[in-house]
């Protein structure tokens, strides 16, 4: 809103009509094969970072790449971090991928996975004498509901307010952190405290079982995880739920003269997306160290959330960049052995992402010689069909 | 709690309250002209550590500012280039910049780790006012980096408000085809701005190192970009509420503390939290009265990529 317009026919200062640089950056009229140039710039970012990186230590590289190696194909006990992280990291990607069909961005996975761990735990507590058969189903369920609860308040001020998801799901993870840390040093302060804010462990029961598959251990969590995605691509093409979500995400005007209620679908969108989250914190709290700490989640809603851009809206996609993702955090973990900084993993990461950016733009943008152009250049006042709604 | 207690409390607050309050006054800028730099956080953290480096090579406390300054400044650019001029989703740009931000400064500043800066900030005391009782104390025993701070959302409204440049940085933000047609050069301004919101970041997160915590550590800013980042929001776009969002998140966080010295019962949580529960609040409390009036605080392109038309 401005509080005085601008005159036309004003010149302001330091404009400047007359470009020095005589091209011009527009959009493709026909961007096409987006998610290829998008995926083989990944692909060409992963490569060149992990090509620089080791330049960046005081490693050779031979003794880098083989740490990165043992951590993951390299060893059963690499095999094994590689499936459990990916376990909460697939569940974060669907999180954050299915709202972001909608144009909706679901910043706060972490803050989610932790309150439906919270959740969880608290049920744990409250059936100590419980037998495992039904303890497991009722922290899972609880989970689920806790991750909902917690974007409840972001949905509300984004579909009744108009207020962007984009902070307020974000802010909430730190509320969720303070939650989680002051029960874990409160209430449910361990009996033997072994350093880090961690609660009381679960009880025994209430852990996942293990999987043995030829040494490569892992809880069977990751069973459901690799499941969900299958799932979720079927529901996107099979049911008339993913029918509908699919088309107001092409083009929500068109979805409301169809008669959809595109405001009940982006609730439920939503929702879902808290509900896979707090259900990804807990299952990965059940099967790995069993019992609830701030540093459960450890970034993996950011990680979901940048999986799901790139996969963008397929969730086979989003299995497939989650293990990727995963060998990469895995292998990275494993850099200490060499004495390099595990957090480097997190500038490959980066790098590859901003490489991922560059394909994209490459898709979708052309340059233009604005100089001496003798057919007037394509109009393009059509707003671009690609452009994320990131509105508030 | 007596008054001296109470006094250098409220220093400490405003004193820790300047690297956020820097880094929000430069995100409002760039904001104003239509851009999110989600990565200040990444950006605060390159500051904190080359000012850090630079402090330590050279001795001097205001080159190591200036040069976290010029190293935010460049970094922020890199975010700028990325999503103004390619047009590429500034969420997913910042999230990844920060994670180059947090890869590299740990592992550049690994061998900077637990040692103390030898170029600290020192106070300046205004002379007169510093002796002051209480207000003294309080308020005019800080560093010049914090006065300066202090001031800066106040030129900033001016120019935002009382200038013709401000008026087109807010055209750009409202409606940057208009401003277009105005003969703007709405990219232009948009990369200039995110550089001038990338030096104020450097600028904060080299206070950090050089003036709060006087020490490098891996993730040294820990959140305190973010902080700034919703203190924008929770400002509704409007640089004095800067100001004073920047001094109740600190004092919050101050308060916590405080509260376990006292002993006051109440979990240092829950002074975390209000920050974050009371931005979440104040702007749905806004958007609430402003849907009735029809109005809306933030600049209507605000992250919206700009295509000629």
């Amino acid at each position: 809103m401005l509080r005085s317009s601008v005159e036309p026919g004003v010149v302001l200062p330091g404009a400047s009509r007359r470009s020095l640089w005589p091209w011009r950056i527009e959009p493709r009229p026909d961007p096409e094969r987006i998610g290829l140039y998008r995926i083989s710039a990944v692909l060409l970012g992963l490569a060149v970072s992990l090509a620089v990186a080791p330049l960046f230590t005081s490693t050779p590289p031979a003794e880098f790449y083989s740490a990165i190696w043992l951590g993951t194909f390299g060893s059963t006990l690499g095999m094994s971090n590689v499936l459990t992280i990916a376990m909460p990291l697939i569940l974060a990607g669907l999180a954050a991928s299915i709202p972001y069909r909608l144009g909706l961005w679901n910043v706060g996975i972490d803050g989610q996975m932790l309150m439906g761990a919270w959740t969880a735990t608290a049920v744990a507590f409250a059936m100590p004498q419980a037998p495992g058969f039904l303890m497991i189903p009722c922290m899972m369920l609880a989970g689920m509901i806790g991750g909902a609860l917690w974007i409840i308040i972001p949905t509300f001020a984004r579909i009744v307010l108009g207020v962007s998801e984009v902070i307020t799901t974000f802010l909430l993870n730190f509320v969720a952190v303070a939650w989680v840390a002051y029960w874990c040093t409160g209430p449910w302060y361990p009996k033997s405290s072994a350093g880090g804010v961690r609660a009381e462990p679960l009880p025994a029961q209430g852990e996942l079982g293990k999987l043995d598959i030829q040494g490569v251990v892992v809880s069977w969590g990751i069973l459901i995880a690799i499941a969900l995605p299958f799932v979720f691509w079927a529901a996107f093409r099979f049911t008339r739920w993913g029918y509908e979500i699919t088309m107001i995400g092409d083009n929500h005007r068109a979805g409301r003269y169809a008669g959809m209620n595109v405001r009940r679908l982006l609730v439920t969108s939503m929702l879902l997306g808290g509900l896979l989250a707090g259900f990804g914190g807990t299952i990965y709290m059940m099967g790995t160290s069993g019992q609830l700490s701030t540093g459960l989640t450890n970034n993996t809603g950011f990680n979901g959330l940048v999986i799901a851009v790139l996969a963008g809206s397929n969730e086979l996609a989003v299995l497939a960049l989650a293990l990727i993702y995963s060998l990469l955090l895995a292998g990275g973990g494993s850099l200490g052995i060499v004495g390099v900084d595990s957090d480097l993993v997190f500038a490959i990461i980066g790098i590859t992402l901003i490489f991922g950016s560059f394909g994209e733009a490459y898709a979708r943008l052309r340059l233009v010689r604005t100089k001496s152009s003798r057919v007037p250049p394509e109009s393009t006042t059509k707003e671009a069909p690609w452009t994320i709604n990131s509105s508030h | 709690m007596d008054y001296q207690f109470l006094a250098l409390t409220i220093a400490t607050a405003i004193g820790i309250s300047t690297a956020i309050l820097l880094a929000a006054t430069g995100e409002l800028l760039v904001e104003k002209v239509g851009v999110y730099n989600i990565a200040l956080e990444g950006v605060m953290l390159v500051g904190a550590l080359t000012g850090f480096i630079t402090g330590q090579t050279t001795g001097s406390w205001v080159l190591g500012l200036v040069a976290g300054g010029v190293a935010g400044c460049v970094f922020a650019l890199v975010f700028g280039f990325i999503t103004v001029l390619l047009r590429t989703d500034m969420i997913v740009v910042g999230v990844a910049l920060i994670l180059v931000a947090l890869g590299t400064t740990q592992t550049i500043g690994s061998s900077y780790v637990a040692v103390e800066a030898v170029a600290k900030i020192p106070n300046a005391d205004i002379p007169g006012l510093s002796s002051l009782p209480f207000i003294g104390t309080a308020l005019f025993q800080q560093t010049w980096v914090t006065y300066i701070a202090a001031v800066l959302p106040f030129l900033v409204a001016f120019l935002l408000f009382r200038t013709r440049h401000g008026l087109n940085m807010r055209a750009i933000g409202e409606n940057p085809n208009a401003a277009d047609t105005a003969g703007i050069a709405v990219v232009g301004w948009r990369l200039f701005y995110v550089g001038v919101g990338g030096v104020f970041a450097g600028v904060g997160g080299a206070y950090i190192t050089l003036g709060i915590v006087d020490s490098w550590a891996g993730n040294v800013t820990a959140g305190q970009g973010w902080i700034a980042f919703a203190i924008v929001f929770f400002a509704g776009w409007q640089p004095l509420w800067i100001l004073i969002g920047a001094y109740f998140f600190g004092a919050l966080s101050v308060l916590g503390d405080v509260g376990q010295v006292m002993g006051w019962g109440i979990p240092s949580e829950a002074f975390t939290v209000l920050p974050y529960v009371g931005t979440v609040a104040v702007m749905m409390l806004r958007a609430w009265s402003q849907k009735r009036r029809g109005a809306v605080s933030w600049p209507a392109a605000l992250g919206l990529p700009f295509y000629r038309s």
